[in-house]
């Protein structure tokens, strides 16, 4: 029987029990959270790209292989990432969100981590926390190199107090 | 800011506790031995997964620790508007380790003759690091968690022996941590010859004592009450 006054509490208990606490420590449904166990999952994820972007001849399959393709140019990502978040809200349920998120986020890693090109409109300066954690996750997924090699190269670069990289 | 937890000498916070561990008085070599403390789970769960090794994990463990003690350098690269603690701690292991590779590289150069430093090529240090089914950053996360939770859950128990709620904290204990696979409210009541509605009642009381402090710690972690939800839904993708 498990010792509820030891110091290491949860020694023992199962990753579900661990989920479970911090579950209960979340104000809201945690499912709404891009940070999903649905990343982990490429075939879901293709899936619900595939749902979301039926008016597309390509499949979710091939949005996620062109994103994690070495060869892809900048040019073709920066539309990858252009149309990613213009379906964000236009997904019909958290499954589609989600993988519209990921697909936006993957494609500007991919740029930053391959080409050194920042295709957001906005600073990656604080974007590491956010890779690293989808490296993590995704971690038997080529995205997950990619997410890993854009944290990386952004822990390694300067940038000036304006967000912006120093020369 | 610390959570309601008695006569506790330490700062509950990753951040403010670094602060300590930085300062030049007395204090500071009490914070940092704190800091060694508080955080040598995940740490060791790291290296262990890298290593395979107890006692090279239980080394090199103790080399970061003694490295952090006298390259105030490393520390003062932590910024915490850049993320949460946890990825900066992450971070500073891996470069750790890869820094650690490379001199035990050259180490066992020198000691075999035939080698010369031209004729050892490509990422050796790689050689080091056995295959695992669980990756270092998994084994990380994982202590991780069981760190926040075993910290929470200790300051929970403190809170309840003061108010007395011994019980709601074995009724909380019981249902969460259970040993076994489903417990249900009145068979946990009857325990303590409580109904199943006054059972989940006093364990509610808990889980609301759990809920402040967990996320009081988090916010100290991520530095913003808007990221302590992202935090938590990024700990439970990660297990």
């Amino acid at each position: 029987m498990r010792n509820l006054f030891a110091e290491l509490v949860t020694e023992g208990a199962t990753k579900l029990q661990l989920n479970g606490l911090l579950a209960l420590a979340s104000d809201r449904d945690t499912q709404s959270s891009f940070l999903s166990t649905i990343l982990s999952d490429r075939s879901a994820l293709a899936n619900h790209l595939t749902d979301l972007f039926r008016d597309t001849p390509q499949s979710g399959h091939d949005w996620l292989s062109v994103v994690s393709d070495d060869r892809t140019p900048p040019a073709t990502l920066r539309r990858v990432r252009e149309f990613a978040k213009a379906s964000i809200n236009k997904a019909s349920d958290e499954g589609e969100r989600v993988a519209a998120t990921l697909l936006y986020h993957a494609a500007v890693a991919a740029a930053w981590a391959r080409h050194g090109e920042n295709i957001s409109t906005r600073s990656l300066e604080n974007r590491v926390p956010l890779y690293e954690d989808l490296a993590d996750i995704m971690i038997a997924d080529p995205l997950g190199t990619i997410f890993r090699q854009a944290a990386d190269r952004l822990a390694s670069t300067e940038f000036s107090g304006n967000g912006k990289e120093m020369a | 800011m610390s959570v309601d937890s008695g006569n506790r000498d330490f700062p509950v916070t990753s951040w403010t506790l670094l602060a300590e561990a930085l300062a030049s008085n007395s204090r500071a070599v009490m914070a940092r031995d704190e800091f060694a403390r508080r955080y040598r789970r995940p740490i060791l769960s790291y290296f262990s997964c890298l290593t395979r090794d107890r006692d090279q994990a239980e080394e090199l463990t103790q080399g970061f620790f003694e490295k952090l003690a006298v390259n105030r350098a490393l520390l003062c690269a932590a910024d915490r508007s850049l993320g949460p603690f946890r990825h900066y701690l992450k971070r500073a292991l891996a470069n750790y380790w890869k820094s650690e590779l490379r001199y035990r590289g050259r180490q066992k150069r020198q000691a075999e003759e035939e080698l010369s430093p031209d004729a050892w090529t490509g990422d050796g240090w790689e050689r080091l690091a056995l295959a695992a089914a669980e990756t270092p950053e998994s084994a990380f996360n994982e202590a991780w968690v069981r760190r926040l939770l075993d910290e929470s859950l200790t300051r929970v128990r403190e809170i309840c022996e003061r108010k007395n709620q011994v019980d709601h904290y074995r009724l909380f204990m019981g249902m969460y941590l259970s040993d076994s696979i489903e417990p249900s409210w009145r068979e946990l009541g009857a325990l303590y010859g409580l109904d199943e509605k006054t059972a989940r009642s006093r364990s509610d009381t808990v889980v609301r004592h759990f809920r402040k402090i967990v996320r009081e710690i988090l916010r100290e972690e991520t530095g913003s009450d808007a990221l302590v939800d992202e935090e938590l839904a990024a700990l439970r993708a990660l297990l």
